[in-house]
């Protein structure tokens, strides 16, 4: 017999008896997910769709539009236009019976199992996922903080933040100087800072040429340096300066007032400053207690807080092992909680763990390169199993099929998380 | 905690050697001196590990020798575990069928980059690997492991070996491991002018690094067809239902959108040959051949059956 899909997902009506007894004692079990994005999208549809009614699923998400951050930098070269990025709940909510709430979780309270919202509204919940995101670390970038950032963007969540850089880019003088200060690790998308001056670089070299491009980065080295220097050099030559640690790369200040960056004591003017502070995990991770340190740690097999075992969690906010904190990642975490959520209400089938990522990066024109990994759970943490990266000289048909594979993912993992 | 030696027969242990265990290790020191190790799994002893002769241990004193040995056997504990799970001597040859670089790096117990440099090092002067390369000084080692000994046509072997070829000896890994950790102790008579690998970790590297550099050639697309085994798998749908959430982080879950090439419903076959093609590098992209790689036949029959079901 074949089965159809949309009939599958046609018939989520709630018609079936949740054969586990949850918190509230009757009806189907309770989800919640906090965070509309990469992970929480991904894992609210996943639920709705293979438990099939058997599981009643509530997303909260303040935002009725998600930008992505990828494909954000793309925005910013010029690649896309800003709503090709942006993406809304309906057919979560149409599509798949999840009941998608437009407001920001402010308290978790463990022992009762309930979320309480802004609004005042309190969701029980069976289980609990949690995919918030990132927030800045205080004082990681003195001078800087929220406040700064009209002067300074950051630019690291997606939306207004992103226009806003992009508009600052196209105001610059003629020959002026752009400036980022670089995240230390770990961070979101280890190779975002870097794509994002590759594309700051196409934009420059069109409209701008004389312009300069100053990075700070704390960091020794970075995600395929190689690979991007390469590409630096071939398009943009002579444009794009680092600063390493050596240099006094982690010796950093900012004015938002004067518009100035601080250099191991030098300081220099400049006309835009992309400020991307050190992170940490969503705040609302820190209100439930469940960090240690700047991250919630997890287990690999279900991706269930280490401190709470209701409560599972995905993406950036985890500390889990050996994956990065991509797009693709929380995705790929989102399906495994998924799985486990499902099995633990409805005791459905469980199965081993299984992560993989890749992160594809434009450097011009099509110039794409990527890096990817494949992972296991292991008791310690996940872990990496197998990977492959773009090498240095590949030719330009290759460079052009990578960028072309690019846009087929994103078309794929965002259809995948909004249906 | 290091156990105090005593007394025990055995009967392949000359009387009145000192033996213990030491962990999951029998080491013995015979009347002659110097040591042995074998490796136990409960009541059973496997083969003879390694030997260090009296001379190589001048200056140790029995102490030292407990902690140069726990150090050393900690290594090969890994060893000794795969060695068990392929089963004691049974796949002289079957794990060598396969072509997943990270399989073999699980199998040798290495990382094959290292073992590149290290076999520049240590191997590359007396030794070439590529498929068709005449032999140098010594013969030519692309695909060695899991050959016959004295198994390069026409070089001249060392008396020691020919014999080994008599008796049908195979390159096994374990066979291997003793001889490149200790040339002359394992085969006497060997002409190889290399004393042996002090840490088994450079072994199992370099080990690694052959197998993969001796990986048949990709198929030709198109060539590649369902094995038997594969075939003859159940796919289970909700564990293709699983696995697909990998496949559909970019593939588009609507099949008319575009983007990537839509893997719904496909017949099964071709299903199964294309990603055997991306796991045997018959077909490039190399997101597509690690994720084939990491699939196994039920997995890949899991899939076959959960997308071939859905329109
Ligand atoms: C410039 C840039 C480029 C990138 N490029 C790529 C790329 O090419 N590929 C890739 O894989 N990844 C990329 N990333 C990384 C990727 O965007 C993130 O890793 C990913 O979004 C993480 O998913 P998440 O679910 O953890 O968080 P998010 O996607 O950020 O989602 C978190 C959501 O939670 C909501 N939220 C937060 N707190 C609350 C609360 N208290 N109550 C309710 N809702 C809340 C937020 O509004 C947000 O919508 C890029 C990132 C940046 C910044």
């Amino acid at each position: 017999m074949k089965l159809n899909r949309r009939l599958f997902l046609g018939a989520t009506a709630a018609t079936l008896a949740a054969p586990y007894v949850n918190a509230a004692g009757h009806g189907r079990p309770k989800v919640v997910v906090i965070g509309g994005g990469a992970g929480g999208a991904t894992a609210a549809r996943y639920i709705a769709k293979d438990s099939k009614g058997e599981i009643d699923v509530t997303l909260v998400e303040p935002s009725r539009s998600y930008y992505t951050c990828f494909f954000s930098n793309l925005y910013i070269g010029g690649f896309r236009d800003l709503s090709s990025i942006a993406h809304s709940y309906g057919t979560l909510a149409s599509q798949y019976g999840i009941n998608v709430v437009h407001d920001w979780a402010v308290g978790i309270d463990r022992d009762a199992k309930s979320v309480t919202l802004a609004g005042g509204a309190v969701l029980p919940y069976d289980r609990l996922i949690l995919s918030p995101g990132i927030d800045f670390v205080d004082g990681s970038v003195p001078g800087w903080d929220t406040s700064a950032q009209n002067a300074m963007p950051h630019a690291y969540k997606a939306g207004s933040q992103t226009e806003l850089l992009k508009a600052q880019i196209e105001a610059m003088p003629q020959g002026g100087v752009f400036a980022m200060v670089a995240p230390p690790n770990p961070y979101r998308c280890p190779p975002g800072p870097y794509e994002r001056v590759s594309m700051v670089a196409h934009k420059l070299k069109n409209e701008n040429p004389t312009a300069k491009i100053l990075i700070v980065d704390p960091k020794e080295k970075f995600s395929k340096q190689a690979l991007f220097e390469e590409g630096w050099q071939k398009h943009y030559g002579g444009m794009i300066e680092r600063i390493g640690p050596d240099f006094g790369g982690n010796n950093v200040s900012v004015d938002a007032g004067a518009m100035t960056v601080t250099i191991d004591g030098s300081v220099e003017k400049v006309d835009v400053c992309n400020v991307i502070p050190a992170m940490k995990a969503g705040r609302i991770c820190d209100m439930a207690g469940i960090t240690e340190g700047n991250w919630a740690p997890v287990s690999g097999h279900t991706m269930q807080s280490r401190l709470d075992e209701n409560i599972h969690v995905l993406g950036d906010a985890t500390n889990q092992g050996d994956m990065p904190k991509s797009g693709f990642s929380a995705n790929s975490q989102a399906k495994v909680a998924a799985m486990a959520v499902r099995g633990a209400l409805t005791g459905s089938k469980v199965f081993p763990a299984k992560f993989s990522n890749t992160c594809w990066s434009l450097i011009d024109t099509n110039d794409g390169i990527k890096v990817g990994a494949s992972y296991q759970a292991t008791d310690e943490k996940i872990a990496k199993v197998d990977g492959f990266v773009s090498q240095t000289g590949e030719d330009a048909d290759l460079r052009k099929a990578t960028y072309e594979e690019s846009v087929g993912w994103y078309a794929g993992i965002t259809s995948d998380m909004f249906g | 905690m290091i156990p105090t030696p005593h007394t025990m027969t055995y009967p392949h242990i000359a009387a009145g050697a000192h033996a213990c265990f030491l962990g999951e290790f029998l080491v013995i020191m015979p009347p002659s001196g110097g040591v042995s190790c074998i490796f136990r799994n409960g009541s059973t002893l496997y083969g003879f590990i390694f030997h260090r002769p009296a001379t190589q241990l001048d200056g140790y004193s029995t102490d030292n020798l407990m902690e140069y040995l726990n150090v050393y056997l900690f290594y090969i504990t890994g060893l000794c575990a795969l060695t068990l799970a392929a089963g004691a001597a049974q796949s002289q040859t079957a794990d060598l069928t396969t072509t997943d670089p990270t399989q073999i790096a699980t199998e040798c117990g290495g990382d094959a980059g290292r073992g590149v440099a290290l076999f520049e090092q240590n191997c590359a002067k007396c030794h070439d690997i590529a498929p068709s390369a005449q032999s140098k000084s010594g013969p030519n080692l692309h695909g060695v492991v899991g050959r016959s000994m004295g198994g390069v046509p026409d070089y001249p072997y060392s008396d020691a070996l020919r014999a080994g070829a008599a008796a049908g000896t195979l390159w096994d890994q374990q066979n291997l491991h003793k001889y490149l950790m200790d040339p002359d102790g394992y085969l006497a008579g060997t002409t190889m002018e290399f004393d042996g690998f002090a840490n088994p970790q450079d072994m199992f590297d370099i080990l690694t690094y052959i197998r993969t550099a001796s990986l048949p050639p990709a198929p030709e697309r198109g060539s590649v067809t369902v094995p038997p085994e594969l075939a003859a798998e159940q796919g289970d749908v909700a564990y293709g239902e699983y696995l697909s959430g990998e496949c559909m982080a970019c593939h588009n879950t609507n099949p008319q959108a575009d983007g990537l090439p839509p893997i719904h419903g496909w017949d099964t076959t071709d299903f199964m040959v294309a990603l055997l093609e991306y796991k045997l590098r018959a077909r490039d992209n190399a997101p597509m051949q690690m994720v084939a790689q990491a699939l196994g036949n039920t997995e890949i029959a899991a899939l076959a059956a959960y997308f071939g079901a859905l329109d």
